[in-house]
């Protein structure tokens, strides 16, 4: 027994099995196949929200007792924004900011490359805040709601560093 | 409380694709224009690379057998991040030309980005044209969801309505893994006849996810044989045909998701 397989591609669309041919040996199979094969881009994606919420948890579960002998533990409810937050970004755009806990309590992002940086700190009060700068640019917000909408300044260097 | 959540934050597209489909393979003298194309969108897409065809043809006396074409059959332009990854792609291959958003924001920018790479694009090949036409336009959105809770726990019902109409009701109690393979035809403007593939299916890599993956392919009842008549009614009927495959495909988004999911794609208002 001789086994041919083969794939259709649709048009803009994923590969998929299309056909399997099982033929008694010594008989042959005559045909021809032709697809279109226009993929799409996207063979393989990161599940970005759910890695930066697995790192706010990881860092939850981890810094329960401050690290410094003066320092605080963030509260909950700094991680709890922190996780609002991150599902109001536009992450294949602004790309994954770094997560940190500071030893006074805050629960940090931080986006940075050669020309622009981003610092924004949840302290659990349902607020943040942030200091960012771009070539030429520099922008600080304070106390910006966690629930609402992320600031065009912020998302416009954000986006640039990402 | 274990939910879905769209894969990149606010947003749940992975890949926006917007095409068009001429009735033939572009001609080798169309390809010769190509480092033309290539210096035209230089500051668009900065990586440049021309592709060839490969025919398989499986017989009797020659199975596996490939011979690879002399000409170049397509291009395929990027726009690259930081990281490596493309942004924005713009293709050309055999007789379709597409351009593939990987970063997705609006509708209206995505749209009017699309449409000004063709339009730019026609004018430096010469088509379309009376030899190869315009024949059919095309729309895909592919979205992800991803299960943020234990994968064994995920579950269509999580993000799907219980009443929907396109999947089968089989696949909303049982479990994570199920797939959902549909099409068929309608009209989506002015008796355009329109073939829609709708693709769903969950899955587990390194968290459960479902994918959709819808694609909208209208053929014209004119083609369009020239992008410059009548200044740009062309580019506008077009744009006509795009909007409603993209009303088409909103509609059936909000048949398929939950409302949950619908406010946080921002596809419904949030009630306050």
């Amino acid at each position: 027994m001789k086994t041919i397989s083969g794939q259709y591609v649709d048009p803009f669309g994923s590969i998929i099995p299309a056909f399997v041919v099982y033929m008694p040996a010594g008989v042959s199979f005559a045909g021809e196949i032709t697809t279109i094969t226009v993929p799409v881009v996207a063979s393989q994606t990161r599940d970005y929200a759910k890695e930066l919420l697995n790192r706010v948890r990881y860092l939850q579960s981890t810094y329960v007792t401050p690290y410094e002998p003066a320092g605080t533990v963030p509260s909950a409810q700094a991680f709890k924004d922190a996780e609002s937050f991150i599902l109001k970004l536009p992450l294949t755009r602004t790309g994954m900011p770094s997560i940190n806990v500071a030893s006074d309590g805050e629960v940090n992002f931080c986006w940075s490359n050669d020309d622009t940086h981003i610092d924004l700190g949840f302290f659990g009060n349902g607020t943040y805040s942030y200091y960012g700068r771009s070539p030429g640019k520099e922008i600080i917000g304070e106390k910006v709601e966690t629930n609402s909408e992320v600031p065009d300044d912020l998302l416009g260097i954000a986006i640039s560093a990402g | 409380m274990a939910a879905y959540i769209p894969f990149a934050g606010k947003n749940s597209i992975v890949e926006a694709v917007l095409a068009l489909q001429f009735a033939q393979s572009l001609t080798p003298a169309v390809a010769e224009k190509f480092d033309d194309l290539k210096s035209e969108f230089i500051a668009d897409f900065p990586s440049f690379e021309k592709m060839q065809v490969f025919q398989f043809t499986v017989g009797a006396t020659q199975l596996g057998a490939a011979t690879p074409s002399q000409s170049t059959a397509g291009f395929n332009a990027s726009r690259l991040k930081a990281d490596g990854k493309p942004s924005r792609v713009f293709r050309t291959m055999d007789m379709n030309i597409s351009m593939h958003f990987l970063e997705y924001d609006h509708w209206a920018e995505t749209k009017g980005a699309a449409l000004e790479g063709f339009f730019r694009c026609f004018k430096i090949l010469g088509l379309p044209s009376a030899q190869n036409p315009i024949v059919a336009v095309s729309l895909r959105f592919i979205d992800r969801f991803t299960f943020d809770g234990s994968p064994e726990s995920a579950s269509a019902q999580a993000l799907l309505k219980s009443d929907t109409q396109y999947v089968a009701p089989k696949v909303l109690d049982v479990g994570n893994l199920w797939h959902s393979n549909s099409g068929w035809f309608d009209s989506v403007l002015d008796g355009q006849n329109a073939i829609h593939q709708l693709n769903v299916h969950s899955g587990i890599e390194e968290s459960a996810f479902v994918m959709v993956n819808h694609g909208i392919h209208s053929n014209l009842v004119s083609p369009v044989v020239t992008a410059e008549v009548n200044g740009d009614s062309k580019r506008l009927s077009l744009e006509a045909l795009f909007n409603a495959q993209h009303e088409a495909n909103t509609v059936v988004l909000k048949n398929l998701l939950n409302d949950k999911m619908l406010v946080d794609i921002g596809l419904v208002e949030r009630r306050s």
